[in-house]
């Protein structure tokens, strides 16, 4: 499927800076027509064969640049329960990466060139999101210590407590990126998405972006999701033990039930950099603009830059010294 | 190369107020008014006291006429004195042959009202008592400092002075070694004397290369970064009701415990005086 301009034939794409469908050819919004195609693995548009992978469900046709979204891998058992659709365009991203990495000096030449950023791509990344309900108990000893002086002696009074907490909570969309190809320490730190602005999928959003449908399932990556409701859990019971000097444990129990899964498409802007024969994955949460990624270190201008450090202090502390002497 | 002038442009800015300041400090202090010979109390033609025998006449003689010099480039007034015998008993101040050989210094100091300026104005007695301690087997240095010597010269410069020159000196000792080390003694005092005191300690060129080392480490160190990213979310981020649900909370107080330890006394110190100075010992 291909959403095309009712008025000048070209393909209308999502404008996130708009929030509207808008045709980038004659400047028409929400002008779209969904055209479908019998045919797979041929470009609607243009009819020049196309490459799909396993699990792209959305994608752009090498021939004519036409967005493509593939019906069956965004309907029935891929259908999305939810979408975030793109909310930062592609200028403000590549502005978003160039704050971010602008300023740091060991950079390797043409990293954040125009040439480089504007290869910039936006994803939307598959996601389960879990609801899980947490229970706590826990049960120690704690100890508050106070320490005083007078004119001989060095006091120490330590005060022991029996500490008694239970509590529970439901952790609601927890979640848990379905993508082989993407990293999960990388997706875990584009959290948090603003979820008030979750909408119903509709395939317009798609288009203008590459997509996948999950490609892992959500029974096997449950524990991901678990382990993060476990983590967060402890961090809650953490909060209300301020103030012990020492916390023995006689209980601690984190009990875990999963609730509900949704499956939903969150967008990402992805930048690879190549240099030296390594990729380096840069990456924009297409919602709320957060930066990923690990610059490239070039050693010439570690070298170079950290040469100049030393000889500018080491000849302004020589003169400073013959200076001195003179005095 | 814009790039680069792009991440130097504050610090070659600093740079460049740093070289042109040096250049007019260096301009200023050839305008100053030079400090002259005052001191009409003092004889300030014999500079080496050779009680111990360690060096020639003629060794002496080339020291004498190296020290005048060196005064007048210093402006500060030098003796060298060597001693071969134990002070201990000779009301000298302290428990040890080291104190005692410092109290010898300032007291010759004093007693010659030595000073290049005036009586008891800026001075450097340097004393080496060949004498070997039998309770240490060690011979001990001092070198007293007074005025803006004081100021000028610190106690670690005094001691590294030593260490440098008098670096090899033993039993052995012919009297070239001896004039050797003393005139290296001589010849050191004006590296260490500026008027900007113990600044110039922490300025030696070693001190400078390490000092720009460490700093060129630290800015690589800072500017290496290797994090991704950080992490943005809590414990309360996917919580529904954005707390938990506290059933339970409580904090029963069971006993208290105190222990007491004695305060452990320690002694002061005390100090003062009007010299300064350095020792070494070999």
């Amino acid at each position: 499927m291909i959403f095309r301009c009712k008025n000048c034939g070209g393909n209308i794409v999502y404008d996130p800076a708009r929030k509207a469908m808008c045709c980038p050819h004659c400047d028409s919004v929400d002008s779209e027509e969904a055209v479908g195609s019998p045919i797979m693995n041929t470009c609607i548009n243009c009819g020049a064969p196309m490459m799909f992978k396993d699990h792209t469900s959305a994608t752009k046709c090498p021939n004519c640049e036409t967005y493509t979204i593939l019906e069956e891998r965004v309907s029935g058992q891929y259908k999305p329960d939810m979408i975030i659709p793109f909310k930062i365009s592609k200028d403000v991203a590549q502005g978003m990466l160039i704050d971010e990495f602008g300023k740091r000096a060991f950079t390797p030449t043409g990293f954040l060139s125009y040439s480089s950023i504007s290869k910039m791509q936006g994803h939307y990344v598959p996601f389960f999101m879990y609801d899980y309900h947490s229970d706590i108990n826990y049960h120690a000893i704690g100890t508050k210590v106070r320490t005083w002086s007078d004119s001989r002696y060095n006091y120490t009074e330590t005060s022991y407590y029996d500490v008694a907490r239970e509590m529970d909570g439901d952790f609601d969309k927890v979640p848990v990126d379905a993508s082989i190809d993407m990293d999960d320490g990388t997706m875990d730190l584009m959290e948090p998405y603003t979820y008030r602005e979750l909408e119903e999928h509709q395939d317009k959003y798609l288009s203008g972006f590459y997509a996948e449908k999950y490609n892992m399932e959500e029974g096997e990556l449950a524990y991901r999701a678990e382990k993060k409701v476990r983590r967060d859990s402890d961090e809650l019971l953490n909060n209300t033990l301020g103030g012990y000097a020492t916390l023995t444990n006689v209980n601690k129990n984190i009990a875990v039930h999963k609730r509900d899964v949704k499956f939903a498409l969150l967008p990402i802007w992805e930048y690879v950099f190549n240099y030296q024969g390594v990729d380096y994955k840069f990456h924009v949460n297409g919602q709320t603009g957060k930066v990923v990624g690990k610059t490239p270190i070039s050693k010439s201008r570690v070298l170079a830059y950290g040469a100049t450090v030393f000889g500018m202090i080491y000849i302004a502390g020589m003169l400073l010294r013959m200076a001195l002497m003179a005095l | 190369m814009a790039r680069y002038f792009k991440y130097f442009k504050i610090p070659f800015i600093i740079f460049a107020i740093v070289v042109i300041g040096c250049i007019a400090i260096r301009i200023s202090a050839g305008n100053k008014a030079p400090v002259v010979r005052g001191n009409k109390v003092t004889d300030l033609t014999q500079n080496v006291f050779d009680y111990a025998g360690n060096l020639t006449e003629e060794h002496i003689a080339e020291l004498e006429s190296y020290i005048t010099e060196i005064e007048d480039q210093t402006k500060i007034d030098i003796a060298i004195v060597t001693l071969n015998e134990s002070l201990e008993g000779k009301g000298y101040y302290g428990g040890s042959n080291h104190m005692w050989v410092n109290g010898y210094a300032d007291t010759f100091a004093d007693v010659h009202q030595m000073g290049y300026e005036m009586p008891m104005g800026s001075n450097v007695v340097f004393v080496d008592n060949c004498y070997r301690e039998p309770s240490t087997g060690r011979v001990d240095s001092w070198m007293s400092t007074y005025g803006t010597a004081k100021t000028r010269i610190s106690e670690g410069d005094c001691e590294s002075l030593m260490d440098d020159a008098l670096y090899g000196l033993n039993d052995g000792s012919t009297e070239y070694d001896y004039y050797r080390a003393y005139r290296r003694v001589v010849e050191l005092i004006p590296r260490y004397a500026s008027a900007t005191g113990g600044i110039l300690g922490f300025l030696r060129p070693i001190y400078i290369f390490a000092f720009s080392l460490v700093v060129a480490a630290i800015y690589v160190a800072a500017s290496w970064r290797s994090k991704a990213g950080d992490k943005t979310t809590s414990g309360s981020t996917y919580l529904e009701s954005g707390r938990p649900n506290m059933r339970r909370r409580t904090d029963v107080f069971l006993r208290k415990t105190v222990t007491k330890v004695k305060i452990q006394s320690s002694s002061g110190s005390g100090g003062g005086g009007g010299h300064g100075g350095g020792g070494h010992s070999r």
